[in-house]
């Protein structure tokens, strides 16, 4: 009798173990061990990158120490901060040219049905569209030069940022509508008190979705196009074989990606606090 | 039409679509009275205030407020909202300022500053709603709807998103608010008799599908009155049965009719 006892207490002391395990494997862990654990992944990435890339033809592949030394080099003599340059000042123009064309064509669509039947196919259209194959055209239409290149990145920035907003001019709470109209709201107050909030994480939304977009539309017309910019760096070092040199702009690039999103998050936590609660 | 009559409904229907919800209701709401409309959920009596406020026009009928017909929401009409019907970007005070600023009025007497101060609001003026309970919520709601100084008040089941303790005391600071002062002409939608019989002057009981006006009573219980005790009142009980009555009679009518197809 008594050997049943132990082995079902032996087994049920091992199950509240693994009980427990299994509780701290889906939460239960506090912030300093989360970040432990994502500066852990990065390491291990890291240094397998190393053994494996140390082990491999220089020719076709890299490892981190490589990356950082043709950095350092980059840095200096001037080529890595003069294709950023190149890069952001077409990434920005595009970008914001995007953004306010996407919000105010987006605005007008969300709220008149006119405006939005006209715009709803062609939109859609377009978003569906692989921006990437317009790329030849718009460079016969408007150049090798900067020019081509902010269409680019327009045309990869726009149609996001129009379809949410689009969307968010929609979702307005049709009970707020009612409470503005009890209380005799014109419509340009309307705008302001209600549709422009409440559209505003759509907003962000499509924002956040262009901002990648925008990366590649920025690279990719560099790839086609004028010999500046980050995409021309990687493509120049990639055609001469240092592969280490083509990793410096793809890592400044990851970089870029990561700041831009999270300096959009805090904006939008500094322009909509109230947006917290819902998260 | 008398001075005395605020808002005169002359055998308004409601529809939407081809689907009347509300059917040939005449009503009166006199000066100064607080009027409640009581009926079952699905009854039309929130139609019948949006009517009133002019935010949808009757589907027979008319709606006359103060001898003008209704079209359009005007500034002295205010609502009280089920939802709130808070801005939850605005803090409490910007939303209680909401009616005055969108109206283009400025708050001269600071009337703002005293309904925070009366609905226990004056240390969350800077919060937004969604840190809020319902009941401040509601407060806020309350707030906002008498900011704008209306001549009418309209409530849509104001108290019902609400506990029970909440509700209880939102039902009191109301009452005791408007025994203070009767200034405004008020109209409460509500499914609750006893939250009817403790704030309303005059109760109406709609019933039926498309809902019909079948019972209008006074509330025989003078004021001030104490919302621990009108339970007590000797003509508590026999008002809310006859209230009671008249809204399962609903029921038993619809019942019938199911059985006899």
């Amino acid at each position: 009798m008594s050997i049943p006892a132990t082995e079902s207490e032996r087994s049920d002391s091992s199950s509240s173990l693994r009980a427990k395990l299994a509780k701290r494997w889906r939460q239960g862990l506090g912030r300093r061990e989360i970040w432990a654990l994502r500066i852990l992944s990065v390491l291990a990435i890291l240094v397998a990158w190393e053994l494996y890339g140390r082990s491999s033809n220089p020719l076709l592949f890299t490892y981190p120490t490589a990356v950082a030394r043709a950095a350092v080099d980059m840095v200096a003599d001037g080529s890595l901060i003069r294709a950023l340059g190149q890069s952001l000042s077409v990434l920005a123009l595009g970008f914001v040219i995007g953004t306010v064309i996407g919000i105010a064509l987006g605005l007008l669509a969300g709220r008149s049905t006119v405006a939005a039947a006209l715009l709803e196919l062609p939109v859609n259209a377009l978003y569906a569209t692989p921006m990437v194959a317009l790329i030849p055209v718009l460079v016969l239409w408007f150049g090798f030069g900067v020019t081509s290149k902010i269409v680019v990145v327009t045309l990869f920035v726009v149609f996001p940022v129009l379809i949410n907003t689009m969307r968010g001019v929609r979702e307005v709470d049709a009970r707020l509508v009612e409470v503005a109209r009890t209380f005799c709201s014109s419509e340009r107050r309307l705008w302001f008190d209600l549709i422009l909030p409440s559209a505003l994480p759509f907003i962000v939304t499509g924002i956040r979705l262009a901002i990648g977009r925008a990366l590649i539309g920025v690279i990719v017309a560099e790839f086609y196009t004028a010999f500046a910019g980050l995409g021309y760096l990687i493509v120049d070092n990639a055609n001469t074989f240092k592969t280490a040199r083509v990793f410096v702009p793809i890592v400044v690039l990851m970089a870029l990606g990561v700041a831009l999103t999270a300096l959009l998050e805090w904006a939008e936590g500094r322009v909509a606090p109230w947006q917290k609660a819902t998260r | 039409m008398t001075q005395d009559v605020k808002i005169a409904l002359d055998d308004v229907s409601m529809a939407f679509g081809d689907n009347v919800v509300v059917e040939e209701v005449s009503l009166e709401v006199k000066k100064h009275e607080l009027l409640c409309i009581v009926g079952t959920s699905g009854g039309g009596k929130t139609t019948l205030l949006r009517a009133m406020a002019g935010l949808i026009p009757p589907y027979k009928g008319r709606i006359l407020l103060e001898g003008h017909e209704v079209t359009q929401p005007t500034p002295s009409v205010a609502m009280i909202f089920q939802h709130f019907g808070l801005f939850p970007w605005k803090t409490v005070r910007n939303n209680v300022e909401y009616g005055l600023s969108v109206q283009g009025r400025r708050d001269e007497h600071g009337l703002v500053d005293q309904l925070l101060e009366v609905m226990s609001l004056t240390s969350n003026a800077d919060h937004y709603p969604y840190q809020l309970s319902g009941g401040m919520q509601q407060r806020v709601g309350i707030a906002r709807a008498l900011a704008t100084e209306p001549r009418v008040l309209l409530m849509d089941e104001p108290f019902s998103a609400l506990d029970a303790l909440t509700r209880e005391n939102l039902q009191t600071e109301l009452l005791s608010l408007w025994e203070r002062n009767r200034e405004t002409t008020a109209v409460l939608v509500t499914h609750d008799i006893d939250e009817a019989i403790l704030l309303g002057d005059r109760i109406v009981v709609l019933y039926g599908r498309p809902g019909r006006l079948e019972l209008e009573v006074e509330v025989p219980i003078e004021r001030p009155r104490d919302p621990q005790r009108i339970r007590f009142h000797s003509e508590y009980a026999q008002l809310r049965n006859q209230l009671w009555e008249a809204l399962q009679g609903e029921e038993e009518r619809s019942t019938y009719e199911h059985t006899s197809h």
